[in-house]
């Protein structure tokens, strides 16, 4: 078969018959070696597991690896010899702070395109490690659940996401949700203490943004309600009244749930109640073009 | 441009010549290429015969698969490696490939089909064809590897427990 063709087809093969391809005889084993693998949507790789590796590419799952040099060396043999290239989607990454670990990943994923690389956090050595990872793919999109709260210095000064989510019992103030905001395409932060100013300037920013964002927070219940009187908004608002360039679109008080619109910007308020205790109200405020699903029957 | 009615000839590698429209032979850049390189005028009937290293009855196959992607875009959207999947082959495509399993030799029609296609630079029949290959290996044994891409295992036994072993990491 001509070789441009054989290329082409090593582009089509998943991972685990790359595997088996190897077996076949010398050719094969040097064609798996050299040839680029493709395209897959995900991959996944964990740390978690006490002493175990587990990387998922596309439906083909390697898992287990002692951290001795000479199995270390093994893994990363197979590694290169399964492709010479792949371009994955989205590699999520989840890694503990042995420092092996990271190593060993980085020189696992070399030869990697990655499109989105995504962390999920618990501590400041595995933001640490997951800068380190992001310094190797400089033209990747980012994305990343914080699990703690880091220093505001370090928060600050990660490079721009496609979404930041921050889970935390900690409180973000209502200023460095705005330094966020304009940092990154989407956010999801918990727990968030947001005053009417910082409210309207972020829907005014989401408002303004060519890019489709959506920004979720978790707001306690009295914020909302004071920055919605200080809008104007009251119990007694129904849809298709303004305030300024605010109009309410749609209010289901017996399902705690409102809409709004500012110019091009939703907001939705859920588990929203103008009396009552002082849980957290789930905001999001969106330009996508398609407007928060109404269900009929509420 | 190229005129609907304009035909041109092609002579095969065992001696049989054809003569097809160029509204088909637009699909193939070595075609196309052997044209321009004669710097014959476009509006001769018909073009001087083009000779291709290709036999008649894969040429006849060839044929069919041009004619009914005759209107296919120019020039061959190349994907890139998102775009990239081997479970989008037409309908027609696949029922085209069907029709050769009822055939003895199908195995031996694609490869020639394959290579015809790469012969002739038709980037799309490649394409598909590339696709239908690969759907054939994937999820099989190494035994059946070896039987539908007619390899010859020459791993000693302690090469391929070598290998065996590097590929133990893999779970499944």
């Amino acid at each position: 078969l001509p070789d441009v063709f054989l290329r082409k087809l090593m582009r089509n093969i998943e991972i685990k018959d790359r595997l088996s391809l190897r077996l076949t005889c010398h050719a094969f084993e040097n064609l798996v070696a050299n040839s680029h693998a493709g395209h897959f949507e995900a991959a996944f790789i964990s740390s978690f597991t006490p002493d175990k590796l587990h990387l998922v590419l596309g439906n083909t799952s390697f898992y287990g690896i002692e951290w001795s040099n000479e199995v270390i060396e093994q893994r990363l043999l197979l590694m290169n010899s399964l492709f010479i290239n792949i371009s994955i989607g989205e590699f999520d990454f989840n890694i503990d702070d042995n420092f092996t670990a990271v190593s060993f990943v980085r020189d696992l994923i070399s030869n990697f395109k990655i499109g989105t690389v995504g962390f999920r956090v618990d501590s400041k050595c595995q933001l640490d490690n997951s800068l380190l990872i992001m310094s190797d793919f400089l033209n990747s999109n980012y994305t990343m659940d914080l699990c703690f709260l880091p220093e505001t210095e370090q928060l600050l000064s990660l490079p721009p996401m496609e979404e930041l989510c921050i889970f935390t019992r900690s409180k973000i103030s209502s200023e460095l949700f705005i330094k966020l905001l304009d940092m990154h395409k989407n956010l999801d932060l918990g727990y968030l203490i947001i005053n009417s100013d910082d409210l309207m300037t972020a829907v005014r920013t989401v408002s303004a943004d060519t890019r489709q964002r959506e920004i979720r927070l978790k707001v306690e219940r009295s914020g909302i309600v004071s920055c919605l009187r200080d809008y104007g908004v009251s119990e007694d608002s129904k849809p298709g009244d303004f305030y300024d360039e605010l109009e309410i679109v749609h209010v289901k008080k017996i399902h705690k749930l409102m809409h709004l619109r500012f110019d091009r910007c939703f907001i939705e308020l859920k588990r929203f109640a103008w009396t009552g205790g002082d849980w957290n109200v789930d905001l999001t405020i969106s330009n996508a073009e398609q407007k928060p699903s109404l269900d009929p029957s509420i | 441009r190229i005129y609907p009615l304009m035909r041109v000839t092609l002579t095969t590698s065992d001696g049989a010549s054809v003569t097809v429209s160029r509204q088909l032979t637009k699909h193939s850049g070595f075609i196309e290429k052997a044209i321009t390189d004669m710097a014959v005028d476009d509006n001769a009937v018909p073009l001087s015969a083009v000779a291709v290293d290709v036999d008649d009855a894969t040429l006849k196959l060839v044929i069919e698969w041009l004619t009914e992607h005759r209107d296919d875009a120019l020039p061959y959207p190349e994907k890139t490696d998102e775009e990239r999947r081997a479970d989008d082959i037409p309908a027609w495509d696949q029922a085209f490939v069907q029709k050769w399993d009822t055939k003895e030799d199908q195995q031996q029609t694609l490869y020639a089909v394959i290579t015809a296609a790469d012969k002739l630079d038709i980037k799309g029949l490649l394409d598909m064809t590339c696709k239908t290959l690969a759907n054939k290996i994937n999820g099989k044994t190494v035994e059946e590897m070896r039987e539908i891409l007619q390899l010859e295992c020459d791993f000693t036994e302690e090469e391929l427990a070598e290998i065996r072993k590097e590929n133990a990491w893999c779970e499944n």
